[in-house]
Formats: C-alpha cells, sequence, structure tokens
C-alpha cells in the first residue's frame, strides 16, 4: 500500500474538520476526491502533504507508520501537491522553478546551473511534450505552467501527487491532454489524488472516486464498474435532487439583444436575443467562451466591437458601473473570491450593491432604511443565519449563496446573469434558488443562466445557447430535449 | 541571443549613458575625460553601496526607507567614539560600521518578520526613531577632527595616469570597494541557494513558504544586510567629506530607490539584477553632473526622481497589464 490514513480526525478549536477518516491509495492510480467546500477533503490533503498536522490517526507510507511530518518530509516520502494555484515562480525560468525547490531541500549552499539540465530534460522527453526550459515561467501560459509543477514533482522523485483543482483554468482541449499525461504517469507507476467539483471529468480519469461530507468519508465509489454521476451526487449531497421542469414565464418584449459581439481571445460574432422574463440557458465546456461572455456584458472585461442593446436603445458595456447602470448585475462562479467581501457581515454583503439608493439628502447612509433592506432581503430569500451582524464567512455555502444573489436583486435588474449559480450547495438551497429565479422571471426579469449542470439547464431554461471555441454553436429548445442530447451539442461545440 | 542583449534594460541604460555623456561633451568638452570619469564615480559611490542593498531588498519583495538613517546614526556612533578613545584605524571602523548598520537592520527584519507589518511602515518608523534618536543625543552638533586613516578610502588611488598637469588621477579605493562587492552580490544573487531564494521569494511569497523556504532567516538576512551597507556607505561618505553632518543623507533615500528602479528592478520584487543597478546608478551619477554642467537647477533633480520612481511602477504596471490582457483565454475558432 503507497498509503494507509487511519482513523484521521482534525479538530480546529472546537470544529472537528474531519472526523475518523481511513483513506488509503495504491501504485499508480488516479483517485478522485470530490465534496463540497468545506466538506473535509482539502484538510486531508494538507495532512497527507505535511501541509497540517492530524489531532488523532495515523498515517502509514509504504506500509511503516510515519509521525506527523513536515512538508519538506512529505516530498522526501514522495509525496508532492500541486496547489490550484501551482505555487510557482513567475520571475524565474521553468528550468529553476523545476530545480530550486529541490536543491533547498538539499541544503546546499551553492547553484551549478548546468547540474540538472539532462535530468529535467529527459522527464520532459518522457512526456512527449515542448518545453523551453529557458523561458521565463509567467510568460508561459496556465496549462504549460500546470505541466511545469507536473515536472518539478516528478523531479521531485513524487510517486504520489495531490492536484487541487487542477482543471478550473484549463480549456478542453488541455485538459485532454493534462489527462493523457496522468494516464502515462499512472502506467509508470506514479499515483494522483485528484480533487475536482466536476464530476464528468472525475468520472472519465479517476480508479475510484471518494465523496466526502461535513468532514466524514462518505464512500469510496470503483470506477471500473460504470458508474453513474447521479451516484456520486447522492452521496455528496445527501440526497438525490429531483429536477422538475419550470413553465416558461417569457413576455414579447426583447430586453437585451446582443448582435455580432467580438473580443480577441475570448470570443467572436456573438449574437442572441433575450426576452423579458426568460431564462436562457448558455452550456459549453470550459474554455468555450461562455464566463468570458458574461464577464463582457457585464463590463469587467468590455468586448471589443459589437453592440449590445437593453430594452431597444443601444448601451455601453464599458465598465461594471455602465453594464449595472443599463440594468445588468452578475452573480459570479467564483462565489468566496468574486461575490462576497467574505470577512465582512451578512448585513454588509446583502446591501452592497444598494448604498447609493440608501442615501439620504445629506449624503449619509440612512442607517433604518439599510437594516430594514437587509432584514427583508433575508426573509425573501429564506436565508438562515444566526445574526444579521455576523461574518458571512460563518453561513453555509448554500446561504451565502442566497446573499450573493439578494445583493443583486435589491436593484431590480432587468437582466441577471448567473454563473455556475449552485456549484457546491446543498440540495435545499439549490432549489430554492431556482424557486427565487422563476418568482423573479414571473415578475419580467431575465436571466442568463450559466451551468454545467445539465439537468438544471434543462429543468430551469427555455432555451438553451451551446458555446464552443468563442461562439455560439447551436441554439436548442429545452422542450422535449434530453441530457443526452445536450451532452451530444455540447461535445460537438467543443473548447 | 545577439537581439536578446539589445533589447535588455542594461544596453538600454548603457546606450542612454553613452547618449547624454556625449550631448554633455558638446557643451564641455571636459566632461569625457578619465579625470571627470573617476570624480563622478567617486561622488557616486555611496549611492551606489547604498543601492546594493536596496536591490536585495527589492528582489525580495520587500522595502526599506530607513537606510540613510541607520547611516547617519553608524557614521555618528563610529566617528563619535574613535575620536573620543582615539582609535584610528580604518579597518577597525570598516568592521565597526559594518556590525552598527547590521543590528539596526536586524531590528527592522525581526519586526517585519514576526509582527507580520509591512516593510514600509516598518521603515518607516525606525527611519524617524534612528534619527530622532540621533538628534536628541547629538543636538545635532557636527563632527570634525576625523581620524586620519580614514581618508585611505578616498585618497588611495588606483589605476592612476597623470593628468595635463602632472597630477595623479585614478579610481578611488572606495569606486574599487563599491564594484567588488557588486560582483560579490552579482555572484550572491545568481549562484547561491539563499539569494536565488531571495530572488524566488519576490516572485511569489506563498509558493517560496510551500516549497519550505526558511522564511525567517531569509527575512532577518535581508535586513541585516542592508543595515550594513548603510553602515559602509557611510563610512565612505565621512572619508570623503571629512565631517559628519547629522542630516547630510536623510532624504537621499528617494534618490537611491529611483537609480535601483531605473536600474531595472521592480518595487513588487523577484526582478532586478547588479549591473542595471550599477548602470543605473552611473546614469543618474551623468544626469546630476551633467544638470550642473549646464547650470540647471539641483531641484530639477529631485523631480527627476520622483518621475522615475512614478514611471517604473506605471511601466511595470502596464506590462502586468498587457500580459493578462493578451493571455489567451479562449481558443476562438475564425
Amino acid at each position: 500500500m503507497l498509503l494507509k490514513a487511519e482513523k484521521i480526525t482534525k479538530r480546529y478549536g472546537g470544529v472537528v474538520a474531519l472526523d475518523q477518516v481511513d483513506f488509503d491509495m495504491v501504485t499508480g492510480e488516479i483517485h478522485g476526491l470530490v465534496g463540497v467546500n468545506g466538506c473535509g477533503k482539502s484538510t486531508l490533503m494538507k495532512i497527507i502533504a505535511g501541509a497540517e498536522h492530524q489531532t488523532a490517526g495515523k498515517i502509514y507510507i509504504d506500509d511503516v507508520e510515519r509521525a506527523p511530518y513536515s512538508p519538506a518530509e512529505a516530498m522526501q516520502y514522495g509525496i508532492g501537491i500541486i496547489y490550484q494555484d501551482l505555487s510557482l515562480f513567475p520571475n524565474l525560468s521553468v528550468y529553476e522553478n523545476i530545480y530550486l525547490s529541490k536543491v533547498i531541500a538539499s541544503g546546499k549552499k551553492t547553484i551549478s546551473p548546468k547540474e540538472f539540465k539532462a535530468g529535467i530534460e529527459e522527464i520532459v522527453k518522457s512526456l512527449g511534450i515542448e518545453l523551453d526550459l529557458t523561458a521565463n515561467l509567467g510568460e508561459l501560459p496556465i496549462a504549460k505552467q500546470q505541466l511545469v509543477a507536473i515536472i518539478r514533482a516528478l523531479f521531485n522523485k513524487s510517486r504520489l501527487i495531490i492536484l487541487d483543482e487542477p482543471t478550473t483554468a484549463l480549456t478542453g482541449s488541455e485538459i485532454a491532454n493534462l489527462f493523457k499525461i496522468l494516464n502515462s504517469l499512472k502506467a509508470q507507476g506514479i499515483s494522483f489524488i485528484f480533487i475536482s467539483h466536476k464530476l464528468p471529468e472525475l468520472l472519465q480519469v479517476c480508479d475510484r472516486i471518494t465523496v466526502f461530507k461535513d468532514g466524514h468519508l462518505i464512500n469510496t465509489f470503483d470506477n471500473h464498474q460504470p458508474l453513474q454521476q447521479s451516484e456520486i451526487e447522492r452521496a455528496m449531497l445527501g440526497k438525490e435532487i429531483t429536477y422538475k421542469k419550470y413553465p416558461s414565464t417569457a413576455g414579447q418584449d426583447v430586453v437585451l439583444k446582443v448582435s455580432n459581439l467580438s473580443l480577441k481571445n475570448n470570443f467572436k460574432d456573438i449574437s442572441f436575443s433575450l426576452k423579458k422574463g426568460e431564462v436562457l440557458g448558455i452550456a459549453g465546456q470550459l474554455g468555450s467562451g461562455r464566463t468570458e461572455l458574461a464577464m463582457a456584458l457585464f463590463g469587467a472585461e468590455p468586448a471589443q466591437s459589437g453592440s449590445i442593446e437593453v430594452a431597444g436603445h443601444q448601451v455601453s458595456c464599458s465598465s461594471i458601473g455602465k453594464a449595472v447602470e443599463n440594468g445588468i448585475a452578475y452573480v459570479p462562479e467564483d462565489r468566496l473570491n468574486l461575490g462576497l467581501v467574505i470577512d465582512q457581515s451578512i448585513r454588509r454583503n446583502a446591501t452592497l450593491c444598494s448604498l447609493r439608493r440608501l442615501n439620504t439628502f445629506a449624503g449619509l447612509l440612512d442607517l433604518n432604511a439599510y437594516k430594514e433592506l437587509a432584514a427583508n432581503l433575508m426573509v425573501e430569500l429564506k436565508v438562515k443565519f444566526g445574526r444579521i451582524s455576523n461574518k458571512i464567512s460563518s453561513l453555509s455555502g448554500g446561504n451565502q449563496q442566497k446573499v450573493v444573489l439578494a445583493k443583486w436583486l435589491a436593484i431590480k435588474p432587468r437582466i441577471l446573469i448567473l454563473d455556475s449559480p449552485t456549484v457546491g450547495i446543498d440540495v435545499g438551497a439549490k432549489s430554492a434558488i431556482y424557486e427565487t429565479v422563476h418568482a423573479k422571471a414571473q415578475e419580467g426579469m431575465a436571466f442568463l443562466f450559466i451551468s454545467d449542470e445539465l439537468p438544471e439547464l434543462l429543468s430551469n431554461c427555455d432555451r438553451i445557447l451551446v458555446m464552443g471555441h468563442g461562439r455560439i454553436k447551436e441554439e436548442l429548445a429545452t422542450a422535449g430535449l434530453t441530457e443526452a442530447q445536450l451532452q451530444e451539442a455540447i461535445v460537438r461545440g467543443g473548447a | 541571443m545577439n537581439t536578446k542583449i539589445f533589447k535588455s534594460r542594461e544596453f538600454l541604460l548603457f546606450a542612454f549613458i553613452v547618449l547624454f555623456s556625449v550631448l554633455i561633451s558638446f557643451v564641455n568638452p571636459k566632461f569625457l575625460s578619465y579625470e571627470n570619469f573617476v570624480d563622478l564615480l567617486k561622488s557616486y559611490t555611496i549611492l551606489g553601496i547604498f543601492s546594493l542593498g536596496v536591490l536585495l531588498v527589492l528582489l525580495s519583495g520587500g522595502f526599506d526607507l530607513s537606510f540613510t538613517a541607520i547611516a547617519q546614526v553608524v557614521q555618528y556612533a563610529v566617528v563619535y567614539y574613535f575620536i573620543a578613545w582615539a582609535i584610528d584605524n580604518v579597518y577597525v571602523a570598516i568592521v565597526a560600521s559594518l556590525l552598527i548598520g547590521a543590528m539596526l537592520g536586524f531590528v527592522n527584519g525581526f519586526i517585519i518578520y514576526y509582527y507580520r507589518i509591512t516593510a514600509i511602515i516598518v521603515t518607516i518608523a525606525t527611519n524617524s526613531i534612528y534619527i530622532g534618536f540621533l538628534y536628541v543625543v547629538t543636538n545635532g552638533d557636527l563632527l570634525y577632527d576625523i581620524p586620519y586613516s580614514f581618508s585611505v578610502l578616498s585618497d588611495t588611488k588606483l589605476f592612476t595616469v597623470l593628468n595635463e598637469n602632472g597630477a595623479e588621477v585614478g579610481v578611488c579605493l572606495a569606486t574599487v570597494l563599491w564594484l567588488l562587492m557588486a560582483l560579490g552580490l552579482h555572484f550572491f544573487v545568481s549562484r547561491t541557494v539563499l539569494g536565488r531564494s531571495i530572488v524566488a521569494l519576490g516572485g511569489n511569497a506563498l509558493s517560496a513558504q510551500r516549497v519550505g523556504f526558511n522564511l525567517r532567516f531569509t527575512t532577518l538576512f535581508i535586513y541585516t544586510f542592508v543595515g550594513s551597507m548603510a553602515g559602509f556607505a557611510s563610512l565612505i561618505q565621512v572619508s570623503i567629506f571629512q565631517s559628519v553632518v547629522p542630516n547630510s543623507m536623510v532624504g537621499s533615500e528617494l534618490e537611491v530607490i529611483a537609480a535601483v528602479v531605473l536600474g531595472g528592478a521592480s518595487v513588487t520584487g523577484g526582478r532586478g539584477t547588479v549591473l542595471g543597478t550599477c548602470l543605473g546608478v552611473l546614469l543618474f551619477a551623468v544626469l546630476s553632473n551633467g544638470m550642473t554642467l549646464m547650470k540647471i537647477s539641483p531641484f530639477f533633480y529631485e523631480i527627476f526622481t520622483g518621475i522615475v520612481i512614478l514611471i517604473s511602477v506605471t511601466v511595470n504596471a502596464l506590462q502586468d497589464i498587457q500580459r493578462k490582457r493578451s493571455q489567451v483565454r479562449v481558443q476562438v475558432e475564425e
């Protein structure tokens, strides 16, 4: 057994992050790890990588029990971790990025630049990739940087490599390439722990998939027998969601008309229209340009050419401020970093977009209106919270997402763009968000609904635009459309 | 390979130095003489030594605004006690100034590391404390009667030739020491594990921590180094000017930082070379000398210093934006 973790418990003060978890890795496997944020999977990985120490429990590496160890010792045991941000040095050469950590660990004082060249070139060659070792790392695309991180782990003689959300910044073809490399390394006896919230990817590449929930290991699935995504979802969320088909509330008036919108390296010739009260889905692989399109409509990364009409008037979305003035709002996929001010209170987060409307004539904040607004929003969206002055970080993911939604609903936008609004939240919060969306659509608000979850798109949307390679490839009506047909269209679209 | 050299910051600086030198020599033909050149080097040796310390701290992603204050304190302490105890030995003085400078720098590093406070704030505060302390203790009194041996640093001439008046002209010992130290620092940042670690730290501090750097040792080392460079520079200063004025170097921090930044170092860390820094200092020297020869008010020099810092920072920021923009996020089908 390459690695065996026995009854691992980790407490932070009174909070139990991991509760008696058993986990193991064999040589030459890819082991997927899933669970919503805060389920304990990251904590376990940090313990295995030596970045954190368990409160109780034992870890065996190659059947030898190891006392809690440091990251440097983990490296000696052959364990490497590649964090989501890759932890590389953009100002150093690729070559130096690969060998520096090993040299530091070796305790040597000086560097002879040619020393590692042959060894590294051999690894690069064995992976069958092109890589300029003299290039400055910061100038490489993210996919290449990730390969550098993998090569660094291999150069450090890692036999177990932990990958934390390795595909978030990659396009479809880059992901395929990464999987090819992981599989060839697996054949050479390297093992991977693959953390991701994208179930289709895990099902595609993993030998086993382990599900975490609330600090417990729920189940480890063997992916050699055909495994259904719904089985894993059920384990992750506690129960399976039943999707109901919402009836269309689309009116006649066009509220958003986009014509030939283009932005270099992002998307090209995007044209579509959105009606009042309509929920329009956007599907497509990562790197298809769907998030980039949303960012352009919201003015965060404005388009270079093309036109945007809101309610019949041509508008400019050259900044977020202008987009919001035109009634366009955006709920981002990355809730923690982009959606919330995580260290501030629930009330402050909920009222963040409304501050200008809460001014008294003297230009001061009308505190009564401010508190009332926040309280009303909490009721309207059925947010479950302790005190409204508590930090937003004290809420569950689902309730946090409701607050993000509330923040924008408070200013009554004409068009609300939702980017993967239900990623990593529990079933109850999911359906509450769907209900809110349709209640608002009933009142005439129009939605662009971007999602990876096909059943969600099918149940919520009237039409779905399928994007690929920065373009709209197809437009599908959801009436009579099956999940399989939609999946096929997305694959056809490519990325 | 060849085009890479021509595009480098170092080449650009060199070209500017040559260009300005030629321009100035039209106004004053004496400018392009060996004598003027070594004089220029001598008067900019102090700035040059300061800049080595500042380069290292900028490379690491840190900052230091207290080094002139450290220099003032070291200078006063060393000269005062060497006079009082009648020790006339410049070599002992060098060791003493390096040590006292190192101690004062260590205090910066200690506060920055253990209390995780932004370096710029810490060093603004210690700058104020060191200088204030010096004024209180000394009442701002000047010191003369500098120990005789101190002048070895500025009066010893190497690589001498005779000028038209038959006087010996040569590079002073202080300048040679500066250039030797520059060479040493170059070796340190390019070939030693600690040096490369400092550069890497400036590139991404979180990564550095995760890769297993000894952050404590590195931080303490960096600020101690800046302190000792400041101490040494102060000794050169007293050797050249033959007096100790408690506020003579105060306010020149920005000039040093501007020279280092002009030399290609980034104020956000991780970028910069020793050669670039030395050329940055030299360009500053040529410009200020040229301004004097052309009778331009020295106050313009201050404006110039500020502009250099602003432009360098802006250019770096623009480059980052440009890089972000040009990144291919979606392979768009044409």
